[in-house]
């Protein structure tokens, strides 16, 4: 397996959702290369309240069957303070999908993989921190 | 009453599974879109790499 891989953001998890069949074929090509992939849940949750019930389930099926893919959860108080330095930094209200999807590249120190580069505009003029993009256009 | 509970949650289960599963072979019927992902994904892990390079 390789080390390393991606954190996927609202913007991917919500194509998935909706069956983008292109960005499918991505997701399981990393899959079945052993590139890792990372779901922070409050990303997910984000997603979930997007989509209508049938396009949950195919992003639950996807998060369930991927065998490199791990959801991040905010358990414990060592994930909620990561997450609290994050939100802290963000302009209020704070876009928690977007300071877990940081959190969670910097605790892995793996880059951002996103559908929508635009989507991250406004969050990283507020941030003190390069956040480590990498939009799936980019892999053309 | 558990027992009940634990049924609905791997009905649930299985028909996300389900639900994937079919978008998934769809996605496939498309081999030659199949092979572009795979190059999409060698791009992608020579991101990592270099990135993991440059450290």
């Amino acid at each position: 397996m390789i080390p390393f891989g991606y954190v996927l953001d609202d913007t991917v998890l919500i194509e998935l959702g909706r069956r983008d069949l292109g960005l499918h074929r991505l997701i399981v090509s990393f899959d079945r290369a052993h590139v890792r992939t990372s779901v922070p849940v409050i990303a997910f949750a984000v997603a979930e309240a997007a989509l209508s019930p049938d396009q949950r389930l195919v992003l639950r099926g996807l998060t369930d069957v991927l065998e490199h893919l791990s959801l991040e959860p905010v358990a414990a108080h060592t994930e909620a303070v990561r997450l609290a330095e994050v939100t802290a930094r963000m302009e209020q209200p704070a876009d928690m999908a977007a300071a877990h999807v940081i959190a969670v590249s910097q605790h892995l120190d793996w880059p951002v993989l996103t559908a929508d580069a635009g989507r991250w505009d406004t969050v990283k003029a507020h941030l003190p921190w390069r956040v480590d993009l990498v939009e799936v256009a980019d892999l053309n | 009453m558990l027992t009940e509970l634990l049924d609905q949650h791997e009905t649930e289960k299985t028909r996300a599974r389900l639900a994937y599963q079919e978008v998934l072979a769809h996605a496939e019927e498309d081999t030659e879109a199949m092979t572009q992902a795979e190059r999409r994904t060698e791009r992608a892990i020579r991101i990592l790499r270099a990135r993991e390079a440059g450290r």
